[in-house]
């Protein structure tokens, strides 16, 4: 059988209620984007270079079947440039281990500086009855320094994950961008016979 | 398809065309933007692109080859900045945690006389920069690993762009074959 929900939960529940979301348009602007992943399956924005890039795929006698499939090679180059962009960033902050997930950072990083206290002798001598570093302690630091290793390797990973993803994303517009080509060059052809 | 070998214009103006259309290529902090142009002008001698479609094939070459590059120099990096850390791994058994510690602190603070003193000290115990490079790597070893996928994805889409540009320019000769046979035929029956 559940239990009951305490005073508590029933309270919150009853606020939950009342809560009608977001008021102010800022508020509406951020919590519009609150299910954005990436952007990069977005229609193109209207100042985007897909319109440009269409006339200068078409060229001057394209018929309009023609500027339809050049619009597609257009928009599919567009997105395979966008994670191409993507990536680099993405391949810099693996590199120069700039923060992807700052909260798995910042608590490697805390760890550290907790731990280089701790085996610091002059740190040690302002903490009033602190005895040198003992073997337990030093088990201990070596736990926790490799905890934060860990915490390092899993922020790598989750970079990788997102390069791997971000490198689909292209190999997919790039496959969409070639069966586009094919049949501008199958109108065009048909167009010269 | 708009025709580089009509009054369309140069390839180079092609090229300055397309990158005002998209901008400029995406480049890193640190990376030469006029190393890149020199790179993209070596593969468009070799390519000679003849329409948008090939300049547009000719410029997933050219990022595929900067990202091959790019992937290179990364994965040196990240090698060279697990140093400290393969130090402290190999040091630890003999010297303890907090000798250990101390060892890759002085080797991580840059200083050129410090490093020459540990890879000295290092070098007494029988251990030299191939031990410590091997055990940066061995550290590294997943990221790499990774990285190595990513460095194979590149290169098949580079080689993937080459083949795609040499199929359309077969493509192109047959067609233009074709037609020019079917001409005397055509001005005989008219």
């Amino acid at each position: 059988m559940r239990p009951r929900p305490s005073a508590r939960v029933r309270a919150n529940r009853a606020n939950a209620l009342r809560s009608t979301g977001p008021k102010t348009s800022a508020g509406k602007a951020k919590s519009s984007r609150n299910a954005l992943v990436h952007g990069l399956c977005a229609a193109p924005e209207p100042d985007s270079p897909v319109e440009d890039l269409t006339a200068f795929v078409a060229g001057d006698h394209c018929p309009a079947e023609g500027m339809n499939v050049a619009r597609s090679i257009a928009q599919a180059d567009a997105t395979a440039r966008r994670a191409r962009q993507f990536r680099a960033v993405a391949f810099d902050r693996l590199v120069n281990d700039n923060p992807a997930d700052k909260s798995l950072v910042e608590i490697a990083g805390s760890v550290d500086s907790v731990m280089a206290e701790v085996l610091d002798p002059e740190a040690r001598a302002h903490i009033r009855g602190a005895a040198p570093v003992d073997s337990t302690e030093l088990r201990l630091v070596s736990r926790i320094t490799r905890f934060a290793a860990r915490l390092r390797t899993k922020q790598a990973a989750e970079v990788l994950r997102k390069l791997a993803r971000l490198d689909l994303y292209e190999k997919r517009a790039l496959a969409l961008r070639a069966r586009a080509v094919r049949e501008l060059i199958a109108i065009q052809n048909s167009q010269q016979a | 398809m708009m025709d580089l070998n009509k009054d369309d214009g140069t390839t180079a103006d092609m090229l300055a065309k397309l990158e005002n259309m998209c901008g400029e290529p995406s480049l890193l902090p640190g990376e030469d933007l006029q190393a890149y142009r020199a790179l993209r002008k070596q593969i468009v001698e070799a390519v000679q692109p003849t329409n948008a479609i090939e300049l547009l094939l000719l410029q997933d070459c050219v990022d595929g080859a900067w990202e091959d590059w790019r992937l290179r120099r990364g994965k040196g990096a990240m090698i060279l900045a697990a140093v400290p850390a393969a130090i402290r791994e190999l040091v630890r058994p003999a010297y303890g945690e907090k000798m250990a510690g101390d060892v890759s602190s002085a080797y991580a603070s840059g200083s050129e006389e410090e490093r020459k003193e540990v890879m000295e000290d290092l070098g007494a115990a029988g251990l030299g920069q191939a031990e410590v490079r091997a055990k940066a790597m061995e550290l590294r070893l997943q990221v790499l690993m990774s990285i190595d996928r990513l460095h194979a994805c590149a290169a098949q889409r580079r080689t993937l762009a080459l083949r795609e540009i040499d199929r359309q320019k077969q493509s192109r000769q047959a067609t233009e074959e074709s037609v020019e046979a079917a001409r005397p035929a055509r001005a005989a029956r008219s």
